[in-house]
């Protein structure tokens, strides 16, 4: 008996210290030395976590405050809402991925009292990123405030405009034959490709009218323009119009695909698909940007097992690949023979070679713009600009005293040494002054001895896919002039009739939601059908009827009226 | 039956409810003392599937609410209208009034179907030849000859037919000589033959690895039989139509009716590894419609799982049907 009361005090005094650990526990404040973050970009192997790089760990060291960072996903934001977020006392968020914005709208997660308004915080602890705010482009500060003039989230700021990364390009030695072929029409020479009828005439030229000039054809007779299998505007804007929502004349919001202009489009890409100058099965193959860059050069051809050159003569590349294009080519298909076990020492393979540089001997790329319709015609559409990630806090965060520690860990992201440290790193291991006392990129970064890419190290060393005063032009370092002065200046334009970056109140995202999956297929569908001349294809004015039936002109108000909020931003 | 049992155990007198309930209670205890063993070796697949598969159909309630993932499942709000109305079946309503619906049903049916027709045969009938080579080591080497395509992961399967059958793929180039299609073209994005490359594709990776179960229920028939039939004369043909086939008919209803029961469920990879605008009028089936609405496009997870739901209580429906159909012709039935 004795025993079992023992033992019954025992489980007592057990479960009551228990619960004293839980409730002190429970009750113990809230670390000001440590917080964790929840980001986006993924840690450079042999780096398994951002707190292992030697700038985290700087900032650590200055700060004296520890960061816990989980990687994660943009898609996997979405799924956080419903209860994982209370993980995280910050969240990066991506205004640009549906999946990785709150639902509804940073005003609603305040409101939902899941986001920390950060407004007066930011006032009081954030001096630096103000600051750099004032710095960085206009439209970059609107995109920072919410509907109601909130600060909710901490923003990635872009310090100087960048112009687009990646953009049309075409054979510029093939401009050369064109010229002398047009010489002989007594025509002027073109030094670059303007409207839509300059475009026509050298893709022409190049698939079947160099044939008269040179005896044969210059791609071998094969579709000269690569395009991508859903319009991505490049070649819309020249009709002053765009393949999703826009602002028609630049102030109302529309869905370009209702507008006539497009079917001007349709009509321009359908007569240059009939001449064969986009390829026949564009829309169904023509679908990885990134599977052109080593398949673009058709070393062999398949039909005839023949070396052919190139079959494109304009397609679009990131601006870095503009001039190590062609390197890159011949680097992949050295690589090639050796995966393949094939002696380059052969005679077969020696010929291979030499007939890869017989193909790019005077290969040339050149940026081109946007086509317009008309000599002296502007653009309006372009690569507009959008919303970057940011920061927010979540309810995890249960004091003010916490919440002014993160802010003003991230306020020193944007000061002058955090921005160093940010985008160029360590002194003497990752940068260096040059006699300008401007910084530098070591070796470490630019020819890393561990074999890393340029990205690769910029990962691994240097701030990268995170939030702070983002100094792009640091990747200017290895970008030769030519492709600087394409994204610069060859590739931007004014790109007023695009619609910024918008949000919408929980009743405008479901109208858009409802509708938006069937609207888009049926314009894909109807786009490359239209293109293609497939028997059946209803005309365009049946096209834009099933539309207004799919519910466009819902989705074009949900789209106003947000776009009416986001003009009325004010901080 | 039953009755009959507790009158025989309880001699003959009409049991109460009480004696009833202490019956099965005494008899349930017995059980488990008795196969406490077995009953602890199918815990873990019970609490499994409980885990995995029934306790996660209670989120299905999503499918009548205007889910929001910051309020949970069971914090949503129940689905309304635009105006507020409240309208529990309006993602429902929404699909069913879809302007693909038909498009989406037809398509997915049709793949169904076609591979009911054509791809559920092969393996029974590559297990037939197999079955019939004497040659050990030979058969040996069809056999995992023919399981290797199963083995190879679909992207990269999906990549080879895309090479195949791209504008410059070997296939498309005798189709292109032969005038079938047009100089350049491809198959791939021609509507009039995407059906037939993904079900010729799925004959090719699933034939072999399927025919292991029929070649290991071909083995099980007892062999007395085959002598038996020799001696009444019956030649090769006699005893595969009156022998073999007959004794591997229970597992091929089956097989049949596992097949029927996901009818709308169709092979989600492959169709969105290969489809594209040009062939969405033929290849767009529900499950990648779902995958654009709910990943791709929209995030709309309340209107995906009604369409998921839809497709499951018309495959359970097909399922019990079936079933009851197979169990009127023939004896062996799920249940």
């Amino acid at each position: 008996m004795m025993k079992k009361r023992g033992i019954n005090l025992l489980l007592i005094v057990v479960m009551l210290f228990g619960l004293v650990v839980t409730v002190a526990a429970c009750v113990e404040p809230e670390s000001l030395d440590e917080f964790t973050v929840y980001v986006t970009g993924a840690p450079q192997a042999p780096y398994t976590n951002w707190d292992q790089q030697p700038i985290y760990q700087k900032l650590e060291e200055i700060s004296g405050k520890k960061v816990n960072f989980v990687h994660g996903t943009l898609s996997e934001i979405s799924s956080l809402w419903s209860g994982d977020y209370v993980s995280y006392d910050a969240i990066m968020l991506s205004e640009t991925v549906s999946e990785a914005q709150y639902p509804g709208g940073l005003d609603k997660g305040v409101a939902d009292g899941v986001l920390w308004d950060l407004t007066d915080i930011i006032a009081e602890k954030a001096p630096d990123y103000l600051a750099a705010l004032e710095e960085a482009p206009e439209q970059i500060s609107q995109f920072t405030i919410s509907d109601s003039g909130k600060r909710v989230g901490i923003y990635n700021l872009p310090m100087t405009e960048q112009g687009p990364w990646m953009g049309y390009v075409f054979r510029e030695d093939w401009l050369n034959y064109y010229n002398m072929y047009r010489a002989a029409l007594m025509q002027e020479p073109l030094t670059t490709l303007v409207t839509y009828d300059d475009w026509e005439g050298f893709l022409k030229f190049v698939k079947t009218d160099s044939a008269t000039l040179l005896g044969q054809s210059l791609n071998g007779g094969k579709a000269p323009l690569y395009v991508g299998s859903v319009p991505d505007g490049s070649f819309t804007a020249g009709f002053n119009v765009w393949h999703d929502m826009y602002l028609k004349e630049g102030t109302t919001a529309a869905y370009g695909p209702m507008q006539d202009e497009y079917k001007e489009y349709l009509d321009k890409m359908k007569s240059w698909y009939d001449d064969g100058l986009i390829d026949a099965s564009y829309a169904s193959e023509n679908n990885d940007i990134t599977k052109l860059l080593t398949t673009a050069i058709e070393f062999v051809d398949p039909t005839t097992a023949t070396y052919t050159p190139a079959q494109y003569a304009a397609f679009p590349l990131p601006y870095t690949y503009i001039e190590t294009f062609v390197e890159k080519t011949m680097h992949d298909s050295g690589t090639l023979l050796t995966a393949m076990a094939l002696d380059p020492n052969n005679a077969a393979m020696a010929d291979i070679l030499n007939g890869l540089a017989s193909i790019f001997n005077g290969y040339t790329l050149k940026a081109v713009a946007r086509p317009v319709k008309t000599v002296g015609a502007e653009l309006h559409l372009g690569d507009g600009a959008t919303a970057t990630a940011s920061v927010v806090l979540t309810n995890r965060v249960k004091t003010r005293a916490k919440a002014e520690m993160i802010v003003e860990w991230f306020n020193y992201l944007y000061s002058d040494a955090g921005r160093l440290l940010m985008n160029y790193g360590i002194e003497g291991d990752t940068f260096t002054y040059d006699e300008n006392e401007k910084a530098v990129f070591t070796e470490k970064i630019t020819n890393n001895p561990d074999g890393l890419n340029f990205n690769e190290a910029m990962n691994a060393y240097l701030g990268f896919n995170f939030v702070f005063a983002y100094e792009w032009e640091r990747e200017l370092q290895v970008v030769t002039e030519k492709e600087i002065a394409a994204m610069n200046e060859i590739w931007p334009n004014d790109s007023s009739y695009n619609i910024p970056t918008v949000t919408f109140t929980e009743t405008e995202g479901r109208v858009i939601e409802e509708v938006y999956t069937t609207i888009r297929t049926y314009t894909d569908e109807y786009t490359a059908n239209y293109i293609m001349g497939k028997t059946g294809t209803p005309d365009f004015a049946t096209f834009k009827d099933n539309l207004i039936t799919y519910g466009v002109n819902n989705m074009v108000s949900a789209y106003s009226s947000a776009y009416e909020r986001f003009k009325t931003r004010t901080p | 039956m039953k009755t009959n049992n507790l009158n025989k155990t309880g001699g003959g007198k009409s049991p109460s409810p009480i004696s009833l309930k202490k019956s099965f209670r005494f008899r349930l205890k017995k059980d488990l003392k008795r196969n406490k063993m077995l009953y602890l070796m199918i815990l873990p697949a019970v609490v499994f599937f409980f885990v995995f598969s029934y306790l996660p159909m209670g989120g299905l309630i999503i499918a009548f609410k205007n889910y929001s993932p910051v309020h949970g499942i069971f914090g949503s709000p129940w689905s309304t209208d635009l105006e507020g109305n409240l309208d529990i079946f309006r993602h429902f309503r929404l699909f069913f009034t879809d302007p693909y619906f038909g498009r989406l049903l037809k398509n997915t049916l049709i793949f169904s179907i076609l591979d009911i027709i054509f791809v559920f045969p092969a393996p029974i009938i590559l297990a037939l030849f197999m079955n019939s080579i004497r040659n050990k080591p030979y058969r040996r080497t069809a056999q995992t000859l023919v399981y290797l395509p199963y083995f190879i992961s679909m992207v990269v399967l999906c990549g080879m037919i895309f090479d195949f059958t791209s504008s410059t793929g070997f296939i498309s180039g005798i189709f292109q000589r032969n005038g079938l299609i047009g100089e350049s073209t491809g198959l791939l994005g021609d509507e009039r033959y995407f059906r037939s490359i993904i079900v010729i594709s799925n004959i090719w990776t699933a034939t072999g690895y399927g025919s292991i179960i029929y070649i290991a229920a071909l083995s099980s028939i007892d062999q007395t039989l085959y002598e038996a039939a020799q001696i009444d004369g019956a030649g090769k043909w006699k005893s595969l139509t009156k022998i073999t086939i007959p004794s591997i008919m229970p597992i091929v209803f089956i097989f049949l009716l596992l097949k029927i029961a996901t009818l709308l469920n169709y092979n989600f990879e492959k169709i969105h590894l290969l489809y594209s605008a040009p062939t969405y009028n033929v290849a767009d089936i529900i499950s990648t419609y779902i995958y654009r609405i709910g990943i791709e496009t929209g995030g709309r997870l309340s209107y995906t799982t009604a369409i998921g739901l839809f497709n499951s209580v018309i495959g359970f429906v097909l399922l019990l049907i079936s079933n009851s159909l197979v169990r009127r012709y023939s004896d062996s039935s799920l249940f």
